[in-house]
C-alpha cells in the first residue's frame, strides 16, 4: 500500500496529535511531519511548494477513522454487465 | 449561484419534445467534466519548466449513494498526480484503504464554476460508458453535493445542480 511509511508515523504520534491538534490536518512526507494545518488544501500547497509532486499523507486528526461508502463501486454494480 | 438544468431526452427524439423520465432513469444525472491537476501543482510544474498534463474530459455521474467523490485511477495516472492521503472505504470484507488525490474539476458547456477538490478517491471506473459511449471518469458524491443544491425530478425527466 502506498503511504505505508507515513501512516505508520501517523499512528505512532496520533495520541500526541489528538491531545494538541484534534480536528486539524497533519502533513507527513516519508518519515517527516511537516506541519499542522486548518485545511487540507493548505497542507497540499505547503507539500507541493516545499517537496514537489511527491506522495504525501494529509490526514485529519480524529480519534476514529471515518469509513467512506461508495456502494456502486463496492457492490460491483459498475461491472454488472452480462 | 449558477444552475445547470438538464432535460433528459430519448436519443431518438426529434425536438421539440418533452423530457423523457425513462431516459433520465436509464442514464442518471450525468454531466460533462474536465479533470486536471490542481492550480498549485500546475504552478509548481511551470516553475520547474515541466509540462502541465493535458486535462482529461469525460462524463461524471452524480452518485448520491457515494459519500466521497471518485475519479478513474487511469485519469489520475495520466495527469501524473501523486496521492495526498488514504481513505477507508467500506466493503463486505471490511474497510479497504484507497489513495486520495487533489484535483481540479470543471464542467465544459455547463454554467457551473470549476472547483478544486482536496480529497478525490482513486477508483477503477474503467470500461464504464454512457450516452454515446463516452467514458465515465468520475462519480460525484455527497462531499461535493454538501455544498450544492441538487434537484432530481424523475417524473418530469429533469434534474438541476447549483453550487
Amino acid at each position: 500500500m502506498q503511504l505505508e511509511t507515513e501512516l505508520n508515523l501517523y499512528e505512532s504520534i496520533k495520541a500526541d496529535l489528538l491531545k494538541n491538534h484534534a480536528g486539524k490536518h497533519v502533513l507527513i512526507i516519508g518519515t517527516e511531519q511537516l506541519g499542522i494545518f486548518d485545511h487540507p488544501e493548505e497542507a497540499y500547497k505547503f507539500g507541493i511548494e516545499n517537496r514537489g509532486n511527491v506522495p504525501m499523507l494529509i490526514k485529519q486528526i480524529e480519534p476514529n477513522e471515518s469509513v467512506e461508502l461508495v456502494p456502486a463501486m463496492v457492490l460491483g454494480l459498475l461491472y454488472a454487465h452480462p | 449561484m449558477p444552475t445547470h438544468n438538464v432535460f433528459a431526452f430519448h436519443p431518438a427524439t426529434v425536438h421539440p419534445a418533452p423530457p423523457s423520465p425513462q431516459s433520465l432513469a436509464r442514464n442518471g444525472p450525468c454531466v460533462r467534466v474536465q479533470i486536471e491537476v490542481s492550480n498549485v501543482l500546475a504552478q509548481a510544474l511551470q516553475t520547474a519548466n515541466q509540462p502541465i498534463p493535458v486535462p482529461v474530459e469525460g462524463i461524471a455521474i452524480i452518485d448520491t449513494g457515494a459519500s466521497i467523490t471518485s475519479c478513474d485511477a487511469s485519469v489520475i495516472a495520466r495527469l501524473g498526480i501523486n496521492p495526498n492521503g488514504v481513505a477507508a472505504v467500506g466493503t463486505a470484507g471490511g474497510p479497504q484503504h484507497l489513495s486520495t488525490y487533489q484535483a481540479r474539476f470543471s464542467f465544459p458547456g455547463a454554467p457551473l464554476p470549476a472547483f478544486e477538490h482536496p480529497r478525490v478517491l482513486g477508483a477503477n471506473l474503467s470500461g464504464q460508458t454512457i450516452l454515446n459511449q463516452e467514458p465515465v471518469i468520475a462519480l460525484i458524491g455527497r462531499d461535493v453535493l454538501s455544498r450544492s443544491v441538487f434537484v432530481y425530478n424523475g417524473s418530469a425527466g429533469v434534474w438541476s445542480l447549483s453550487f
